[in-house]
């Protein structure tokens, strides 16, 4: 039973795993490699819908209109920009997993989840002795050095980032959040 | 919740008294009238000024609220590799000394929050939505900013500014430290409930963007976890608090996209994708995650799911 459910499982993902659906939110080039300066393969514009194949650095490798190529990260959002509620855009894999519902044969694989709500917060009993725990969980900073340095991780100095000019207030109020839907 | 808001800013004025004694609130005790606006002040400048071993003090309250609403997910591996990547980003950052304290929480709900001192936790359930290390690393490193920044502290205070006037007049705190502690509990029970302020949570993405970067990730960790959670249903249980609390990812990456381009030089900086797919996968196998419903992030990163099951 366990090993049907897995294969269920595997074959949802198989399908779907693949091709998650992404939108171009402003206009943008698909490129033959993953620079700036590379070849223009197909000018992209907004709304186009892509599949995603795989992500590197800034940038998806991605499926349009029968080519394959590169667009910047920045240029796309995961989801197909028209999913209604109850879709999950890109996750419908991920729905699959988590509503556990397998289409056709209606197989339960889990429960559902209840997420957390502000009366789990405000109805808390505070825990000191679950603190108490996190200093026998904790590491130090040679510790965190020498994990960082097994992966190769070099420390850089950057500058932090300044705060964009405040173009998000202009927008109209009734935009939705959630603009798919 | 305001009674308790009163209380908590009664007891920030009340730690300035103790420490200055030419403070204004030298009246509260002696029942002189006392200008509200001036102790506002006083109470302001106290939370503002916090020392370190206080602000742990404090910070250790709000880390008991949270961890008395959802517990730690039991996996000593887990939580130690969490650390490790945590405290290795808090090293770039302006408060390299903290007792850094990294955490995940066993709950499918989707978020991660931070209390003052130096306490950073994460849901098993957006750590299980990420694909690599670096986007464990770009979260993380957004939470130590509200640290360094100590977002919390003064949103505390600021809540509780309003009703300060009324709070002096009619509330008589009784001695003793646990009673005070109750009350910071109190104000950051409220605090976590609603969330900080939209810009607090913008500032936060834009300085861990650039600690995960500092760090030696790939720059683009944070913004692969936003679209993640911009894809998902938002009607899904799991979403409604982080977005109740937080501006819509969409809206976040709009803003990073905005500012992003120095960080496009360090776009080759790995992700560390194996290693956090070996720890998460070993730590599942180990059952620390309770068979939470799904598997790693299969449809946002096929990797993952080819990781998990390599021989199926």
């Amino acid at each position: 039973m366990k090993r049907t459910l897995l294969a269920l499982l595997l074959c949802s993902l198989g399908l779907t795993a693949q091709a998650d659906p992404a939108h171009v939110i402003r206009a943008t080039d698909l490129k033959a490699k993953p620079f700036n300066d590379a070849a223009t393969v197909l000018p992209l514009t907004e709304k186009t819908v892509v599949e995603v194949l795989a992500r590197e650095g800034g940038w998806y490798k991605v499926k349009v209109k029968g080519k394959n190529g590169w667009v910047r990260m920045t240029a796309l959002r995961l989801g197909d920009g028209n999913a209604k509620a109850g879709d999950s855009g890109v996750g419908s894999a991920l729905q699959f997993l988590s509503t556990g519902r397998s289409g056709s044969s209606g197989v339960t694989v889990a429960t559902g989840v209840r997420g957390l709500d502000a009366a789990d917060i405000t109805n808390a009993v505070p825990n000191p002795k679950a603190v108490d725990e996190l200093d026998k969980l904790a590491v130090n900073a040679a510790d965190a050095r020498s994990h960082a340095s097994k992966a190769k991780l070099q420390p850089q100095k950057i500058a932090y980032l300044k705060a964009p000019k405040p173009v998000a207030e202009n927008q109209p109020q009734d935009a939705s959040p959630f603009p798919w839907e | 919740m305001t009674t308790l808001r009163n209380m908590l800013l009664l007891f920030a004025a009340l730690s300035c008294a103790g420490t200055a004694s030419a403070s204004p609130l030298g009246g509260l005790f002696s029942g002189k009238a006392v200008d509200a606006v001036r102790i506002l002040q006083s109470a302001k400048d106290a939370f503002v000024e916090v020392d370190p071993k206080q602000e742990r003090v404090i910070g250790r309250e709000a880390a008991a609220v949270l961890l008395g609403a959802v517990p730690l997910t039991r996996d000593q591996a887990l939580q130690r590799y969490v650390n490790r990547v945590g405290h290795w980003v808090a090293l770039q950052s302006e408060r390299p000394d903290l007792e850094w304290r990294f955490a995940v929480l066993d709950s499918m709900d989707v978020n991660a929050f931070a209390s003052p001192g130096g306490y950073v936790f994460i849901t098993k359930g957006l750590l299980l939505r990420m694909g690599s290390e670096a986007e464990l690393a770009g979260v993380l490193a957004h939470e130590v900013a509200h640290v360094v920044q100590k977002h919390h502290l003064q949103a505390v205070q600021k809540g509780a500014k309003l009703d300060l006037a009324i709070g002096v007049a009619s509330t008589q705190v009784k001695g003793g430290d646990r009673a005070k502690l109750d009350m910071i509990a109190g104000g950051f029970k409220d605090l976590y409930a609603r969330g900080l302020d939209k810009d607090d949570e913008y500032e936060a993405d834009r300085m861990g963007l650039v600690l995960a970067t500092r760090a030696g990730y790939d720059p683009y960790g944070l913004l692969a976890t936003l679209q993640t959670l911009g894809a998902m249903n938002p009607k899904d249980g799991a979403l409604a608090f982080l977005f109740k609390t937080h501006p819509a990812p969409g809206q976040r990456l709009d803003l990073i996209d905005a500012v992003f381009t120095p960080l496009e030089a360090y776009a080759r900086q790995p992700a560390v994708k194996d290693r956090f797919l070996r720890e998460v996968t070993a730590a599942q196998k180990r059952g620390a995650f309770e068979n939470p419903g799904f598997t790693l992030n299969a449809a946002v990163s096929p990797a993952a799911a080819r990781h998990l099951h390599p021989h199926d």
